[in-house]
Formats: structure tokens, sequence, C-alpha cells
């Protein structure tokens, strides 16, 4: 079922052509937080997810991140991303409502965005059914 | 065995990360070294290069070169130090 196959994998987010999705026309990247951008439910994220959104946003791409953690009380880490990134939060995937309402934010449509998350059945489904590009990463971001 | 061929990057902090992801992105090809010399007041970062890579490298970094700001590009030698 095509819904399910990623258009690309790596092997995590910092092994990804960005240049590649930039020449494809992408300009928003969507990321999944846990286990994608660090461990699960890990309560600080990596310097190395850190630096790669900076880059990232500094190349001109708009980041949005796309999680359906909820929000505990005193999340540091979705506090720090909110801080710098749009988030979104208890986001529902594989539903349309949260993908839509974050490309809406970052003013971009489905055909300019690319989700990046590790699972098949929320992060990639979710992201194929709108026709958005996406990329399943094997591992999280590590220190 | 052939030896890795150094590269010198000159570029910012923030850029050596995405450059980082890129060059990451293809299995094999190059390694890149989040650590820096300061040289005539640029930061270079190092870049060892698989045998064999050399053109293909050249080849991803004239791509990035149109979105990334990398100001040069130098060819160093296997025993270049990194100083910090």
């Amino acid at each position: 079922m095509t819904w399910l196959s990623a258009d690309w994998t790596a092997s995590s987010a910092v092994d990804i052509d960005y240049l590649a999705l930039r020449e494809r026309g992408v300009r928003a990247l969507l990321f999944d937080l846990d286990r994608t951008l660090g461990p699960r439910r890990a309560r600080h994220l990596p310097e190395r997810a850190q630096h790669l959104l900076a880059s990232l946003a500094s190349e001109g791409f708009r980041i949005g991140i796309l999680s359906n953690r909820r929000r505990p009380k005193n999340d540091p880490v979705i506090e720090q991303l909110a801080e710098r990134h749009a988030l979104l939060h208890t986001a529902g995937k594989p539903r349309r409502r949260g993908y839509l309402a974050l490309l809406e934010r970052l003013d971009a449509t489905a055909s300019e965005a690319a989700m990046i998350g590790d699972k098949w059945i929320t992060d990639i489904l979710g992201a194929k059914r709108l026709g958005m590009f996406a990329i399943r990463v094997r591992r999280p971001i590590r220190d | 065995m052939n030896d890795a061929l150094v590269y010198w990057v000159v570029t910012s902090e923030e850029e050596i990360h995405y450059i980082d992801a890129i060059i990451s992105a293809y299995d094999g090809l190059a390694s890149v070294r989040r650590d820096f010399r300061l040289k005539d007041g640029e930061a270079q970062y190092k870049i060892y290069v698989s045998p064999g890579m050399e053109d293909e490298f050249l080849e991803v970094m004239e791509r990035l070169k149109k979105t990334a700001n990398i100001e040069r590009l130098i060819r160093g030698e296997p025993d270049d130090v990194v100083e910090r």
C-alpha cells in the first residue's frame, strides 16, 4: 500500500540529503519528536538535533515539530522547541488535522513539505494521505 | 590501501551541521569533523573523503555551494592537524 511507503529511508534525521529535498521544491520540514529528534520521552533534546534544526532554519527551511506527545506540565523539550519553532503536540497523527494546522502556521502546502519520522502508522501514513514527501528514519538522533 | 583525502571547508558553525547531514546521507562518501582550525581568521572544518570518492564529493559540494554559505574548499594533506 503506497500510503505506508516512505519516499526515502535514512539512518537518522542527521543523515538526510536536505539539499536534494530543496531541489525537489521542499520548503517546509515537519519533524516527529520522539525517536526522531531524540530518544522517546527524552527530557532534553540532543545537542546534534538542536544544531541541525538551527542550521536548517538558517538555510531557509521552515521548521515544524509535529508530535503525538501529550504536553505534561513543564516538559522542557516541548518548551525549548516551541521557543524556536512552530510546534504542535497532541497532534493526533495520522489524522490530517494536525498536519494541516502546522502547514498553515508554516505558510506551506503539503506538496512543499516533507515529513520526517520513525513510525509508519502515524508519521508516514499521515503524510502520504496528504500527498507529502515522507522520510522514515531508523533511529533517533543521539548526543 | 589508499588513505582518505583531506579537504578543508571554510564556512560557519551553523552551516557545518547542514553540510554534515547532507554528506552523511551518502554512505561512505566522506566524514565531516565538527572541530575546526582557525587560519587567517577563518574557521576551517576538516572533511575526510573516502578513497575513490573525490569526484562524487566535489559534485555534492558544488551543489551545496548554490544554497549553503561555503566560502572555500581547500584540498589538504592527510597529516593536517586540527587546532582548536
